[in-house]
């Protein structure tokens, strides 16, 4: 999993702009660093994540599953991933 | 010599058809979250992200009684407490008549600009910005004359993150 080029991470801060309901309190260019400081951390951390994973999983599961997984639980966390089960 | 004032409606701003270089902002009826009743209005939502300028024009013929000095007025808000918004603005004119058609007739090459600061106070608190039109292609008494206004979120000095939402735009000039 590769760091995002420069282009990829302005559209990332694109999206994430256009997706905010809550009130912002920062500059454009402001989030973009943000967003380059992420994808940073993303970098420097997968080892860590991925010794993190019961071997089980962390063995049979393909790099998409993993990040998705990542993701998931960071959705779940902040009430973005509903399930079927919520209703 | 007085203050005329020509409204125009958010409802009535013409979007451009989205082919390139005619990207239009997105027009959304607001429920206010106030009760019994909520009132509703209109906005037109200038993106703050990417590099697409997004813009709307408003058509009408130019009242008989305009003398000078065109002022537009906007009144808008942000999701943000942070950031400027740089609005620009043109107006094109055609007299009765003349060579070129309103089909053919093309806006100034230049805008006229101006940078204001959302409310630092409170998100979406409403903010007025006032552009001195120089821009105006001659435009007379009696002209049919087209108003575009935008925003260019890859302006420099245009630092807010998210939508610039316009709920009410007006045009002041000096009557005869």
């Amino acid at each position: 999993m590769a760091l995002l080029s420069d282009t990829d991470r302005q559209r990332t801060a694109y999206a994430w702009a256009r997706s905010q309901t809550e009130p912002v309190a920062f500059t454009r260019s402001q989030l973009k660093l943000a967003v380059d400081a992420t994808d940073q951390w993303v970098e420097d951390n997968q080892t860590s994540f991925n010794t993190a994973l019961p071997v089980g999983f962390r063995t049979n599961a393909t790099t998409t599953q993993k990040i998705i997984l990542l993701a998931y639980v960071l959705w779940r966390r902040i009430g973005q991933l509903k399930t079927t089960e919520d209703n | 010599m007085a203050t005329g004032t020509i409204m125009l409606p958010t409802t009535a701003a013409m979007m451009p058809d989205g082919s390139t270089n005619n990207a239009a902002p997105g027009l959304s009826r607001v429920k206010s979250s106030a009760t019994a009743p909520a009132y509703h209005f209109t906005e037109i939502a200038f993106d703050g992200a990417g590099s697409t300028r997004e813009q709307c024009y408003w058509s009408f013929r130019l009242p008989t009684d305009y003398s000078s000095s065109p002022v537009l007025k906007i009144q808008w808000k942000a999701n943000a407490t942070t950031g400027n918004v740089v609005w620009q603005a043109r107006i094109a004119a055609i007299t009765p008549a003349d060579a070129d058609t309103p089909n053919e007739h093309a806006l100034p090459a230049s805008a006229d600009t101006v940078t204001t600061g959302v409310n630092a106070t409170e998100a979406r608190r409403l903010v007025e910005s006032s552009i001195t039109l120089t821009n105006i292609d001659s435009m007379a008494a009696a002209d049919w004359v087209v108003v575009n206004l935008y925003r260019d979120p890859s302006h420099a000095s245009d630092t807010c993150t998210v939508d610039a939402e316009v709920v009410a735009v007006s045009l002041e000039y000096t009557t005869t």
